[in-house]
């Protein structure tokens, strides 16, 4: 007998940084599902603080013991949690969102600014990124001027060793007055002595002299603050740099009789000085950490140059990068576009499924005595003879062999290269890091590219790349069935299908740029070096891809065949085909029987592209224009709902809308250009 | 507590390395369940997440060792 499926479910506690606690529970999927408010506990609390991306979630699991993280999107982390400290049962752990400095620029610095004002800490451990000392000494610097107690946690000791730097952490010690703690987050190592020095509490005794009349000045504000959680020092100078939000923060305690003479204080000093108080400040405190910086840290010479590194360095030229470019795509036509999709789909469309399996499942189906189940099945949008033959005969083919050369990419560090590139290609044209990044991003998985959005700041941005990734930018799965049915046409279709969409999301993305202001964004890239692929990673992660394409898109290839099943046999789709004939017909120049495969493309638009390839007789322009149509359709019908849930109903309508006309449009266009110009495929 | 063994993923993009726990697709997506992406926390970028089919592998190339060794005691 079968026994009930158990689901291993992981509990796991999220609180509220101002005190509600809310208790998730993660399935074995990784993901939180309920959410059951519960009671607070007043216990000593520890907070966690540092630069974005230097392993606070996984220095915070492992301080907690479980998985409370709700994992950091790029760059921010949108709630602030809290875990019990698996070490100490009457403390708390809180997971302060990942900053850059404390100058409330953004609103995650803003909200990890203000926590220190409204909370009282027992510790702060402040985890750095040991490759990037300096970056975490502006926090430190902070924290030491605010009067916190805090531990320095040096993590990813064992990548700042291999890169030769070498921390003297005795005499970061002895400079900053506070603990500082090896570890190795993703191997666990230091945790243990992380825990133990986080219960001895000490205040960094280091102290910025900055010009003498920003001393005075701050002499004299200090008189009208009253006390507060951080020094009064620290407040001061963040009032001379502009920041006032501490009179926001606590309006009782700073009433605009109170407020005045303070800003009338900053008026005057700034009144002494060409420069932003801000910036003059920022400077000193950043000769205060190059001189700790060069005193603690040494780094080994760079190792002369080999074959590899300049290899490299010539795959992410700007100009010499091209050739590279051309030449992987050459190789990814030669055997996705003639082994993929000519080969091994005639093979497998024509022999396995046209002679055995197609006539097998008809014979079988023969028996059947209802002729409509009979239809569905083997008929000619029947679930075996139209869904499976296409998605295994046609798609697994060219995805399979698409999939082989992306684990090469992947593997032999050509990726992240191939992303500088065309990084440095869009900043020439004013893009910046924040519109490249949905871009390189969507490669993966558009739909959570889109959720990814959400670390933009303002809504225009969140819409404006949301449109560019439903509208230009398909996902690597998508990229390989498009390209491989352009590849079954001809070499010139392949050409002209690419030059196409490249020019379509330079054209956007430089539109895009005017609407996306010119700040460079903090994605930090580290370029792997190159590599040599290894055989037993492309087939293991290329079994991995096809699974998880198979999984994901052939039951929505066999939906999509019953809606068009369905729509034949109520007869809606012949009434789709006149309501859409002008549109089809007029402006496209496609049979209006290519309707059902253009509906297919709300549910996945490489269904659409095989329906066009495979299910019509097309001449070479109809097909090449029909791609480029649905090239430019919403990515899936998963991407759809993204919309809904991150931009809501109206915006998802209306950029859904603007698609489906842009799409028309410029396939209209297409095909008058390629008719004009007489192009021969 | 860890339920299952946790393995470091190397983000294919930007060569983060990871834990897989907790990096799964959004539960926003429709099909997150039967999602096997894994996001990289440091960019962003989604890479297949091969571990299961890495252990089929292991356990086909156990099982192939193992015949062999039965074939060599038979012969």
């Amino acid at each position: 007998m079968r026994g009930r499926r158990r689901t291993d479910y992981r509990r796991a506690a999220a609180f509220d940084v101002y005190g509600t606690v809310k208790e998730w529970t993660m399935n074995h999927h990784g993901t939180y599902e309920k959410k059951i408010t519960i009671k607070d506990t007043q216990k000593h609390a520890i907070a966690l603080i540092g630069n974005p991306n230097v392993g606070k979630s996984v220095i915070f699991s492992l301080l907690t013991g479980k998985y409370v993280t709700v994992s950091n999107y790029p760059g921010t982390t949108v709630e602030i949690s809290r875990g019990q400290n698996a070490y100490d049962s009457n403390s708390i752990i809180i997971d302060l969102p990942g900053l850059d400095s404390l100058d409330t620029q953004s609103e995650d610095e803003e909200v990890a600014g203000n926590f220190f004002f409204t909370r009282t800490v027992k510790n702060i451990i402040q985890v750095a990124d040991a490759k990037n000392l300096r970056r975490a000494l502006a926090i430190s610097l902070y924290l030491a001027e605010a009067g916190l107690p805090f531990v320095l946690d040096l993590n990813m000791m064992d990548e700042a060793h291999n890169r030769g730097i070498r921390i003297d952490t005795q005499e970061l010690q002895r400079t900053l007055g506070v603990n500082v703690v090896k570890t190795v987050a993703t191997q666990k190592s230091g945790i243990r002595e992380l825990i133990k020095k986080t219960d001895e509490i000490l205040y960094s005794n280091l102290t910025i002299t900055y010009p003498q009349k920003i001393e005075q000045a701050v002499s004299t504000l200090t008189a009208f603050l009253p006390p507060l959680r951080l020094s009064t020092r620290s407040v001061a100078l963040a009032l001379l740099t502009g920041q006032t939000t501490i009179f926001s923060l606590f309006p009782e305690l700073f009433p605009p009789e109170k407020t005045e003479p303070i800003l009338e204080i900053c008026k005057t000093v700034q009144a002494g000085y060409s420069q932003p108080l801000a910036y003059i400040i920022q400077k000193q405190r950043h000769k205060v950490i190059e001189d700790i910086f060069t005193t603690i840290t040494t780094q080994k010479a760079k190792t002369a140059k080999n074959f590899t590194t300049i290899l490299g360095a010539l795959t992410m030229h700007p100009v010499a990068g091209i050739p590279f470019a051309a030449l992987v795509i050459y190789v990814m036509y030669k055997i996705v576009g003639e082994l993929g999709a000519g080969i091994s789909v005639d093979f497998l469309e024509n022999i396995v499924f046209g002679q055995y399996i197609n006539k097998g499942a008809e014979w079988l189906f023969h028996f059947v005595p209802a002729p409509l189940i009979r239809e569905l099945f083997v008929g000619q949008y029947g679930i075996i003879t139209m869904a499976l033959t296409y998605s295994i005969a046609i798609v697994l083919p060219i995805i399979g062999f698409f999939f082989i050369i992306f684990g090469i990419l992947e593997d032999s560090g050509y990726l992240p290269r191939l992303a500088v590139m065309l990084n440095r290609v869009f900043k020439i044209m004013g893009l910046n890091g924040k519109a490249i990044l949905p871009m390189i991003l969507g490669l993966g998985c558009d739909t959570m590219a889109t959720v990814t959005a959400r670390v933009l700041p303002t809504k225009k941005e969140k819409i404006i790349v949301t449109l560019l990734l439903a509208l230009a930018v398909p996902c690597s799965a998508q990229l390989g069935v498009i390209f491989g049915t352009t590849a079954a046409i001809s070499p010139t279709a392949t050409i002209i299908w690419l030059f196409t969409v490249s020019l379509i999301i330079f054209v956007v993305g430089f539109f895009s740029s005017k609407f996306i202001p010119g700040d460079s964004s903090n994605f930090i890239l580290e370029i792997p070096p190159l590599r040599i692929p290894r055989l037993t990673n492309i087939i293991i992660k290329t079994a991995a891809r096809l699974k998880w394409y198979l999984k994901e898109a052939v039951p929505l290839f066999v939906l999509g065949t019953v809606i068009l099943f369905i729509l034949v046999k109520t007869g809606l789709l012949l009434r789709i085909e006149e309501l859409a004939a002008p549109l089809f017909q007029n402006l496209l120049q496609l049979p209006k029987q290519t309707t059902g495969a253009f509906i297919m493309g709300f549910l996945r638009r490489d269904y659409a592209a095989v329906l066009l390839a495979k299910g019509q007789n097309l001449s070479h322009i109809q097909s090449l224009v029909a791609i480029v149509t649905i090239t430019l359709f919403v990515p899936c019908i998963a991407n759809f709902f993204i919309m809904i849930k991150e931009r809501g109903m109206k915006v998802a309508l209306l950029i859904n809308a603007f698609i489906f006309s842009f799409a028309f449009l410029f396939g209209g266009l297409f095909n008058l250009l390629l008719r004009t110009l007489q192009v021969s495929l | 507590m860890k339920t299952e063994k946790e393995k470091t993923v190397t983000c294919a993009l930007c060569g983060y390395k990871f834990e897989p726990c907790g990096q799964n697709c959004t539960n926003c997506c429709p099909f997150y369940k039967q999602c096997n992406l894994l996001r990289c926390p440091h960019c962003g970028y989604q890479t297949i997440n091969d571990e299961k089919i890495r252990e089929k592998f292991r356990k086909i190339g156990r099982a192939f060792q193992w015949l062999g060794k039965r074939a060599k005691k038979k012969f």
